[in-house]
């Protein structure tokens, strides 16, 4: 029981709660928690992905094409699908969405049959796509959304400590456009990010209840993670997860994290 | 310590726009309280930049680090290192991500004023990017990434 193996998990997107963010303050926009029962542990140089989107709105005029200026630019990210070479899924670096039943919602996907559609043109400089055209096919102005990957900001994993004194350390920092292009498939690039190796020993231990955070911070441009169409986050942070041991009490482990983390580095 | 990216994208960096053909600051970090930072020279720098009206800047612009201590004067930079606009036109930022291409973009810091390649800033003391071009910059569009260290105090 208490030699139990630890093993790896993958936090994704479905292992975080969301939040809202409002520009110009350095906030928590994702966490995860830590069970009850399990510790988690850092394994350093496993590669990590990150990459927040954020939402840009604007109208499709009425049976006719509009071409959509993008501001901030998308990213072309490696490893996610390219609306640019036809794939107009809802997990791909750009992904736009249309109000349908003019309920001001805008909820359903664009592809290249849908009443409102891509025509197939992009503009693009260089790795960014600046501008989208679309065409409405009915007769009806609508509403549109684009959720493309942030190019903005910085985006930062700490961990954090729960209940009282909210002390927090943080594990790993890069700008957001680093994390955009990072290439978590190909270990012989430099453009994988992989986890720091300063976070080894005791703080690369996460206890349990402890939170796992995703800071952003940018001055201009908001992430909207937390919207329900914000389908194309794209995270997976590896932490190998162990049971507690028999002598371990999750109080006494916490503790002594803290401690650990109160001290200045 | 920590590691972590001097960038134009952090709370405490601060992006104007320079004089044509007078050096000036582009990029200001000014060191937050309670905290150092280290930069060392030899790390390979990302940056991106448009000309103000679009296009890439002119090739005889020259780009550097300075830093400034709390009682200088407001104008007197003490410029670091220098290194050419042509690497960063030339590569989009995604290359500029693959080390394959980083040696033409690596900083080197001036020996005789950062004698042992690296420099340790303490709080209120100030650096920046300094840009000396024929023409202004598109502030907006300035991007810029080094590797740092930061220590609290």
């Amino acid at each position: 029981m208490s030699a139990r193996p630890s093993r790896p998990v993958y936090l994704g997107p479905d292992a975080f709660d969301f939040k809202t963010y409002t520009p110009g303050v350095s906030g928590i926009v994702a966490t995860a928690k830590v069970p009850s029962t399990q510790v988690w542990q850092v394994p350093t140089g496993m590669p990590l992905v990150v990459a927040l989107v954020g939402k840009q709105t604007a109208t499709a005029t009425a049976s006719g094409t509009t071409s959509i200026d993008l501001d901030p630019l998308a990213p072309k990210v490696d490893y996610m699908d390219d609306p640019t070479q036809g794939e107009y899924t809802s997990d791909s670096y750009l992904v736009g969405y249309f109000d349908s039943d003019a309920d001001g919602e805008p909820d359903t996907l664009i592809t290249d049959s849908t009443a409102v559609q891509y025509t197939g043109t992009f503009g693009e400089d260089s790795d960014f796509v600046t501008s989208v055209e679309i065409e409405e096919t009915g007769d009806t102005e609508r509403t549109v959304e684009f959720f493309a990957v942030m190019r903005h900001g910085l985006t930062k994993i700490q961990k954090r400590n729960s209940g009282k004194g909210n002390i927090s350390q943080e594990l790993q920092s890069e700008d957001s456009i680093t994390w955009a292009y990072s290439n978590p498939d190909a270990p012989d690039t430099d453009r994988q990010i992989t986890w720091d190796r300063a976070n080894g020993g005791l703080r690369g231990v996460i206890p349990p209840k402890f939170n796992l955070d995703l800071v952003f911070f940018d001055k201009e441009f908001g992430t909207s993670v937390a919207n329900a169409n914000a389908a194309n986050v794209e995270i997976s942070l590896p932490v190998s997860q162990r049971p507690l041991r028999d002598d371990e009490s999750p109080a006494g482990l916490r503790r002594k994290v803290t401690l650990n983390m109160a001290d200045p580095n | 310590m920590t590691d972590e990216a001097l960038s134009t994208e952090l709370s405490y960096a601060t992006v104007v726009q320079n004089l044509a053909d007078n050096p000036t600051p582009v990029a200001i970090w000014d060191v937050p309280e309670a905290t150092a930072i280290r930069i060392a020279q030899g790390h390979a720098a990302i940056m991106e930049v448009d000309a103000a009206g679009g296009g890439n800047v002119a090739r005889s612009a020259q780009f550097g680090l300075a830093y400034r201590e709390p009682n200088d004067s407001l104008d007197a930079w003490t410029v670091i290192s220098a290194f050419s606009i042509a690497p960063f036109n030339t590569l989009s930022l995604k290359d500029q991500q693959s080390g394959e291409n980083a040696q033409r973009r690596r900083i080197r810091f001036d020996p005789e004023r950062v004698p042992d390649g690296a420099l340790v800033l303490e709080d209120a003391d100030e650096l920046a990017l300094v840009a000396n071009a024929p023409e202004q910059i598109d502030e907006t569009s300035l991007f810029f990434n080094y590797p740092m260290q930061v220590r609290n105090r």
